[in-house]
């Protein structure tokens, strides 16, 4: 499954959407300046804490920490998962092993198929977002209901995520009420204390009839055979503690060796998220509920999934498999936080979206996401594990132009161009004719410079959004040797 | 469909193995993880309390064990709720006289005795009006408590039930102070020495999104108000 819809309009339209869209844009801006601010704010009091001994670290310490154990997991990931697995079994859990998107909808098929699974309740997962399992489910005639608030608005409005941590980033209070009227069959307030006494209503009646709870998982630990799942509103708790089965749809990246090093990663991923120090619910599941026990699943089944994860790993990309999915790229990326997550098509969205989307469907799918970045690096400045998102996304360019993903007319023009500015003849040719060419289109502002607001052909896309200013008359070149001329009188 | 071997020796050519390692070379941390925060009591507690009034988490204090079942009683009349209320089966609530005392203000009282099929404790839950909980520990930087679905420790100890204090709109949870650590890095290391019971969850605060136009709201799926009383 290559993950992108033919019916999908091109990126430049998508984009073109979005940003005519000022209700998407109003929203996106507020909501990503508080989860960035709320990140910076709660990264600032964990370095002065630990200036006084309280807390684990500064992020600087936790951020490297971080990177040394997604390193050594990743590069003996065989043996993790395998000690992950007797774990899991060792503690009366199942685990299944799916190499692909299908694999992963045939394993739960069969799984609810066995137990003549009717209702399915399902916790916030981008695991299994990413292999559209809802889909797969309903077209069994399984009733699947998104109980994570966000994840349920958008549900409802037949839409996938906007964003990795609030799913529902993109919509109002007002389409809200519309969308949960129409399941009311009623008028519904705008107010969310009415919005969300719905949901708790309406959810909690599906978490007390489902028969399968599904998650994801945040991270495993190995040496524990331990799942664990972060959540604000409980779903989390709900879906792993309800239904008489669980099944956990996991990311082959997330294990970690210990609970130590778990410590580490709790540590950053909340501050990161929306800048909670925890979490208001961590739960850890060691395989399904033990004898004598009153509640809890009787069936634990994980799935680690693959689905494009090896051709990350060994490569230069590996590191783009220590994302711990913060979402904090998101937030602070000029692109994202103007187009949203719809908008880049893929289930990831943003600076990580745009690396592992082509990596993990092949790169002839999502080929053009790398390009949705000014590569100012504010991604990697707020990654907690480092990952040099801005880098990968030039290599990924790069990649893309050598296996000739460019359109033809592109590739024209960058061996022209390059060319040109191999030479230095042609080069100080080019400035004169780029002087005189731009010369007609200049406008001379007040404050004197010289900007051409609306180009002709080709150009016109560049001053569509944005000036360009004229050629000088006088090069740098040319103003450089005046002033080596000078100095050498 | 995909083979555990099948899964695994794609992984391992990934790595430039012929075949998957069997175990992980040792390994440790550039540095290792620093001992810090509070250790006295007092100062836990406090830090405690602070903590979950900013989580808008509700905290008392008690001199001693008679005094949990009058304050339990004083929470519940405030909450304006009448109903029954589900409790854990467990020692960490022995000698509280809760029972009788709550039974004697008109609440119907259900207990999570160990069972083989606890549906129908599962539905009381959901329809009692307040879980009341013991606490394994909790954790003063961050105001959490910590449960587990047995005594962390011994791995068959299973009169407690997840719903308990999940379902109920009310948690109400006793807490002795020598169980209040500084971090979750103590209450790791703690589990890591140990064979972990099927579920232990951190639980900070009342259950909350802001998935609404990012508005804060309290009480979406877990309970709506928390009140831990400390010993």
């Amino acid at each position: 499954m290559s993950g992108q819809p033919h019916s999908m309009p091109e990126f430049p339209e998508r984009i073109d959407k979005a940003l005519k869209d000022q209700q998407l844009r109003g929203a996106l801006r507020y909501t990503a300046d508080r989860l960035y601010n709320g990140r910076k704010n709660a990264m600032a009091d964990l370095n002065a804490q630990a200036a006084e001994d309280l807390s684990i670290g500064t992020l600087h310490d936790l951020k490297k920490r971080a990177r040394e154990i997604k390193e050594h997991s990743l590069k003996n990931l065989d043996f993790y998962l395998q000690q992950a697995a007797a774990n899991i079994e060792a503690a009366g859990g199942t685990v299944h092993w799916a190499a692909s998107a299908a694999d992963v909808i045939h394993i739960t098929q069969e799984i609810c198929h066995r137990s003549g699974a009717q209702r399915v309740i399902k916790a916030k997962s981008m695991a299994s977002e990413e292999v559209f399992l809802n889909h797969a489910l309903e077209g069994q005639g399984v009733e699947v209901v998104e109980s994570d608030l966000g994840e349920y608005i958008i549900q409802l409005a037949g839409e996938t995520p906007a964003h990795i941590v609030i799913p529902a980033i993109h919509k109002t209070r007002r389409q809200i009420a519309d969308l949960f009227g129409e399941v009311a069959g009623k008028e519904m307030p705008t107010d969310t204390p009415s919005l969300t006494a719905f949901a708790r209503e309406t959810l909690r009646k599906k978490f007390m009839a489902a028969d399968v709870g599904m998650s994801g998982s945040n991270f495993v630990v190995a040496n524990s055979g331990t799942l664990c799942i972060v959540t604000n509103e409980g779903n989390g708790r709900l879906s792993t503690s309800v239904p008489s089965v669980h099944i956990a749809v996991v990311g082959m990246e997330k294990l970690v060796p210990s609970m130590e090093d778990l410590s580490v990663l709790m540590a950053l991923l909340p501050r990161s998220a929306t800048g909670q120090k925890i979490s208001t619910y961590f739960n850890m599941i060691t395989g399904p509920r033990r004898p004598g026990e009153p509640d809890g699943p009787e069936e634990l089944h994980v799935i680690f999934m693959d689905n494009g994860r090896t051709n990350l790993l060994g490569s230069e990309y590996e590191e783009a498999l220590y994302c711990i999915r913060c979402g904090a790229c998101l937030n602070a990326c000029p692109v994202y936080r103007n187009i949203g997550g719809h908008a880049y098509g893929a289930i990831y969205p943003g600076p990580i979206g745009a690396v592992i989307s082509p990596l993990l469907n092949g790169l002839e799918s999502w080929n053009d996401l790398p390009q949705a970045s000014s590569l100012c690096g504010a991604c990697h400045e707020v990654c907690p594990v480092g990952i040099h998102l801005h880098d990968h996304l030039v290599s990924l360019r790069a990649k893309m132009a050598e296996q000739g993903k460019d359109s033809w007319g592109w590739r024209v023009a960058m061996r022209v161009w390059m060319g040109l500015w191999l030479k230095p003849w042609a080069y100080r040719l080019m400035s004169k004719v780029g002087y005189h060419g731009l010369k007609f289109f200049a406008k001379k502002q007040a404050d004197g410079r010289e900007i051409c607001t609306d180009l002709p052909g080709p150009f016109k896309g560049w001053t569509n959004t944005r000036n360009f200013p004229a050629v000088a008359r006088r090069t740098f070149h040319d103003r450089w040797a005046d002033l080596e001329g000078g100095e050498s009188k | 469909m995909t083979t555990k071997q099948e899964f695994l020796a794609r992984v391992a050519d990934r790595l430039g193995r012929s075949r998957p390692a069997t175990e992980a070379p040792g390994w440790k941390p550039s540095t290792p993880l620093p001992t810090f925060g509070l250790t006295e009591v007092e100062a836990l507690v406090e830090r405690y309390r602070t903590e979950m009034d900013k989580l808008s988490g509700k905290t008392y204090r008690v001199s001693s064990l008679e005094e949990v079942a009058p304050k339990v009683l004083e929470i519940l009349a405030a909450s304006g709720l009448q109903g029954s209320v589900v409790r854990w089966e467990d020692p960490a609530l022995d000698g509280l006289d809760l029972d009788k005392q709550l039974e004697g203000a008109g609440y119907e009282v259900v207990p999570f005795k160990p069972c083989h099929n606890g549906r129908t404790l599962v539905e009381q839950a959901e329809a009692a009006v307040a879980g009341i909980t013991g606490v394994d520990a909790a954790i003063a930087e961050t105001g959490t408590l910590v449960m587990g679905s047995s005594r962390l420790g011994e791995a068959n100890a299973p009169g407690r039930g997840r719903t308990v204090s999940l379902l109920p709109p009310l948690h109400i949870a006793v807490l002795r102070k020598e169980h209040i650590v500084y971090s979750a890095l103590q209450i790791f290391q703690r589990l890591a020495g140990i064979s972990m019971p099927s579920q232990v969850v951190f639980a900070s605060g009342p259950s909350r999104s802001a998935d609404i136009e990012n508005d804060l709201s309290i009480g979406v799926h877990g309970p709506k108000q928390v009140h831990v009383i400390i010993v």
